[in-house]
C-alpha cells in the first residue's frame, strides 16, 4: 500500500520532477525513506536555506518548478529566507517540510515550530497536510499553483504520521483550488492601448521579472521590434532585450545607467511589462516617467495602480498579451528622431569602463567583469550575491537571455549566488554557470562547496573581495558622513586556502595585468574553480539615487555635463 | 500615495474554511496597510463568510485585489455604507 511518503514522491515523478534539494532530519525520515526507491536525484546541500536557493536556482535556470524538503523545527525555519527570496521574485517552488506528528502539534513538541503561521507571508500557498488521503489532490493543487499564473512557492507541512500512513482512499478534495485562467485582454481594454501608442511621440519599453517568468521574452522582442521602442529593463528583466540592440539602454534605477533613467524621465509613453513598479527602479515614484502615459501589461490584477496610477492596464499571460500587441500595431507614428536621442544615449550614458592605463595597477571591479563578459561563453549562466558586485554585473556584463542572469532582485538574499549556481549547474548540466560574489556574501553559504565538490559539479566560482561590506561602505560614505560602522572584513580568510580544504582548485589574482589569465584559466579548467580576485577597496558603484530620492537626482562623479545628475566628488582610494 | 484617502470600509468576504485561511487574510489587511475596526464570522458548509469594518489611508481597491489573489478567497466585495446585516443571515 502507498504512503503519504510514497505519494509525494510519485506525484513528483508524474510531474517530471528529476531533481530535489535538501537536508534529511527527524520528522521528514519517512519521505527520505522513499527516496530511497524514487527515481528522483536528491541533493544534499549543506545548509537548509541553501538547499532551498539552489532550487531556487534551479528553476530560474530551467523554467520548471524547483522542489526543497527539510525536516521541522530548524530544518524548516532555516528555509524560510530561500523561500522569501523566491516569493519576492515569483520563482516558481515546491516547499515539503516535515512536521512533528499530529497528535503533537500544539504541544511545544521537540522541533515543532508553526511553520505553517511563520510563514504565510512568503508563500503563493501553503498547506498543513492532515489527512494523508488528500495528499495526492493537495499535490496536484500545489504544484499547479506554484507554475502558473504568477508563480511563487507554495509551501506543504506534513506531520510525521501522516507521511507514514498508508493511503486508504485517496479523496479529489471537494475544494480543490483552481485559479482562473486569465481572460484575454478584452478588445476595448486593447484599442485603448492602440490609441496610446499610436498617439505617443517618444514611447519606451520599461520590462521585469514578470517576462521570463511567463517566458515571453521572444514575444517582447517582437513587439519592440514592431514598433522600434527603445527599451530599459529591471535588475530582473536584464537579458529580456537580447544581445546587440541598438535600442536597448539598460538597467533603470537605483544604479541604472543615465541612458535609461534619463529616456524613463523623457519618454511621453511607458509601457511597464511584467514589472512592478519597485522603489529600487522607480526612484521616488511621484516623480517618475512624469511626462509619460502608462500602459501597464502583468499577469496580476494586485500589481495594476499599486503604487503608481496607470492609463491602461492589459491583464493576463504576458505572451498572449504582447502578441495581441504586436499584430495589432498598425503605423505608428515617425518616432525616428526619439529613436536617435536614445542612441545617443546609449552611446553616450551607459556603461563603459575607462581603463587604467598602468598594468600592474590593482584590479578595478568593473573592468574585470567587463573582461569577463567578453570573454565567456555566450550561453554561460552567471549567478550573483548582492551588492557591488552585484550591480557591477548588471551594468558591465551582456546577457542574451533573463535566464542567463540570476540574480536576488525582490529580496536581495546574501548568500544567493553559490547555492543557485549549483541549482542552474544541475538544471543545465552543460552549460558554463559562473558564480560571481563578493567576500561578504560569499561566507554565508560558502559550505556549499562541500555540495560542487561531492556532485563534481564544475561551477567557475569568482571573489570580487574588497574587504568591505562594499555597498554598506559606499552608502556610509555618502549618506552617514563616512561614518564607518561594521564593514570592515579585512581578517577574511585565505579564501584559496579554505577552497583548497574543500578540495577545489582556486587562483588568485590581484594585478590588471593578471585578469585575462585568470579567467582563461577558470574556463580552461576542467571542474569548479575558484578564482579569488583581491579588487580596488573603495571604489564605489556609479550612478547612485539616494534611497527615497527622484532618479533625475542621480549622484554620477563621472558625468559629464549632465543636467540630470547631480555632481559630487569621487572617492578616490 | 497621492491618491488615496483616510475613510472606513466595510468589506464581505466569502472564503474556504482551511486551515489558516483567517490567519492569511487578517494579515493582508495589516502587511497592506489597514487596520481591522470589527468584524463578524460565520461558517457555513466549509464556508466562512465575513463582514469586516476595515480604516486605512490607501487605497481600497488595491486591497482588494490583493485578498482576492488569496488562493481560498472566493469572493471579496465592498458594502454600502448602510447598516451592518449580520454576516450569518447574508449566508442564509
Ligand atoms: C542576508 C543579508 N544580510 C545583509 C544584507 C545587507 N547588505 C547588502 S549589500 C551588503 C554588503 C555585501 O558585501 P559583499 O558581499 O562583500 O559585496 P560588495 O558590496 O563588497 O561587492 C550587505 C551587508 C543583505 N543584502 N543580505
Amino acid at each position: 500500500m502507498t504512503t503519504g511518503a510514497q505519494a509525494i514522491t510519485a506525484s513528483l515523478e508524474k510531474h517530471g520532477v528529476t531533481t530535489l534539494f535538501g537536508y534529511p532530519g527527524g520528522c521528514i525520515m519517512p519521505l527520505y525513506d522513499a527516496l530511497i526507491e524514487a527515481n528522483l536525484t536528491h541533493i544534499l546541500c549543506r545548509h537548509e536555506q541553501a538547499a532551498a536557493l539552489a532550487a531556487d536556482g534551479y528553476a530560474r535556470a530551467s523554467g520548471k518548478l524547483g522542489v526543497c524538503v527539510a525536516t521541522s523545527g530548524p530544518g524548516a525555519t532555516n528555509l524560510v529566507t530561500g523561500v522569501a527570496n523566491a516569493y519576492m521574485d515569483s520563482i516558481p517552488l515546491l516547499v515539503i517540510s516535515g512536521q512533528v506528528p499530529s497528535g503533537l502539534i500544539g504541544t511545544d513538541a521537540f522541533q515543532e515550530t508553526d511553520i505553517l503561521g511563520m510563514t504565510f507571508g512568503i508563500v503563493k500557498h501553503s498547506y498543513l497536510v492532515e489527512e494523508v488521503n488528500e495528499l495526492p489532490a493537495i499535490m496536484e493543487d500545489a504544484i499547479r499553483l506554484a507554475t502558473s499564473g504568477r508563480p511563487g512557492p507554495v509551501w506543504l507541512d506534513i506531520p510525521k504520521d501522516v507521511l507514514l500512513q498508508p493511503i486508504t482512499n485517496s479523496q479529489s478534495r471537494s475544494d480543490t483550488i483552481s485559479e482562473p485562467e486569465p481572460n484575454p485582454v478584452d478588445a476595448e481594454t486593447l484599442a485603448q492601448a492602440f490609441q496610446l501608442i499610436n498617439a505617443a511621440q517618444r514611447p519606451l519599453i520599461y520590462s521585469g521579472g514578470g517576462v521570463m517568468a511567463a517566458n515571453a521574452e521572444q514575444a517582447l522582442r517582437n513587439l519592440a521590434e514592431a514598433g522600434g521602442f527603445p527599451q530599459v529593463q529591471t535588475l530582473k528583466g536584464i537579458g529580456n532585450a537580447g544581445s546587440d540592440n541598438g535600442l536597448d539602454l539598460g538597467m533603470l534605477g537605483m544604479h541604472g545607467s543615465r541612458a535609461a533613467n534619463e529616456a524613463i524621465s523623457a519618454c511621453d509613453l511607458l509601457l511597464g511589462i511584467g514589472v512592478r513598479f519597485d522603489d529600487r527602479a522607480t526612484g521616488k515614484i511621484a516623480q517618475f516617467a512624469p511626462q509619460a502615459k502608462i500602459i501597464h501589461l502583468d499577469a496580476d490584477t494586485s500589481e495594476f495602480n499599486k503604487l503608481k496610477q496607470v492609463d491602461c492596464c492589459l491583464r493576463g499571460e504576458l505572451g498572449h498579451t504582447l502578441d495581441s500587441l504586436s499584430c495589432g500595431l498598425t503605423k505608428t507614428r515617425d518616432i525616428s528622431e526619439w529613436q536617435a536621442h536614445c542612441r545617443t544615449l546609449k552611446a553616450t550614458k551607459s556603461f563603459h569602463p575607462t581603463p587604467d592605463p598602468d598594468e600592474q595597477a590593482a584590479i578595478d571591479g568593473p573592468e574585470f567583469l567587463s573582461l569577463l563578459s567578453q570573454i565567456k561563453p555566450a550561453s554561460a549562466v552567471v549567478t550573483c550575491d548582492v551588492g557591488q558586485h552585484q550591480m557591477w554585473v548588471a551594468q558591465y556584463m551582456h546577457f542574451g537571455h533573463p535566464r542567463q542572469h540570476l540574480s536576488s532582485g525582490g529580496l536581495g538574499t546574501m548568500g544567493f549566488g553559490l547555492p543557485a549556481a549549483i541549482g542552474a549547474q544541475l538544471a543545465k548540466p552543460d552549460a558554463c554557470i559562473i558564480n560571481v560574489s563578493g567576500d561578504g556574501s560569499f561566507m554565508m553559504n560558502m559550505q556549499e562547496m562541500a555540495t560542487i565538490q561531492r556532485y563534481k559539479l564544475p561551477v567557475k566560482i569568482i571573489i570580487l573581495d574588497n574587504q568591505r561590506l562594499g555597498m554598506v561602505r559606499q552608502q556610509q560614505e555618502l549618506f552617514y558622513g563616512e561614518r564607518y560602522s561594521e564593514i570592515d572584513l579585512s581578517d577574511n580568510p585565505e579564501f584559496s586556502t579554505v577552497a583548497a580544504a574543500f578540495g577545489l582548485h582556486a587562483l588568485c589574482i590581484e594585478a590588471r595585468h593578471q585578469m585575462r589569465r585568470g579567467i582563461e584559466t577558470l574556463f580552461a579548467y576542467r571542474g569548479s574553480m575558484l578564482l579569488h580576485v583581491k579588487i580596488k577597496e573603495n571604489t564605489n558603484v556609479w550612478p547612485i539615487v539616494k534611497p527615497g530620492a527622484s532618479n533625475q537626482e542621480m549622484i554620477d562623479p563621472f558625468a559629464v555635463q549632465s543636467t540630470a545628475s547631480t555632481t559630487i566628488k569621487p572617492h578616490h582610494a | 500615495m497621492s491618491f488615496a484617502s483616510t475613510l472606513e470600509h466595510r468589506l464581505l468576504c466569502q472564503f474556504q474554511a482551511e486551515k489558516g485561511s483567517l490567519e492569511r487574510l487578517l494579515r493582508v489587511i495589516r502587511v497592506r496597510g489597514f487596520d481591522v475596526q470589527k468584524m463578524e464570522l460565520a461558517i457555513k458548509d466549509g464556508i466562512y463568510h465575513l463582514e469586516i469594518l476595515v480604516m486605512g489611508e490607501r487605497c481600497i481597491d488595491n486591497l482588494q485585489a490583493h485578498v482576492q489573489k488569496l488562493v481560498e478567497v472566493i469572493g471579496i466585495s465592498k458594502l454600502p455604507e448602510v447598516e451592518p446585516v449580520t454576516a450569518l443571515e447574508r449566508c442564509a
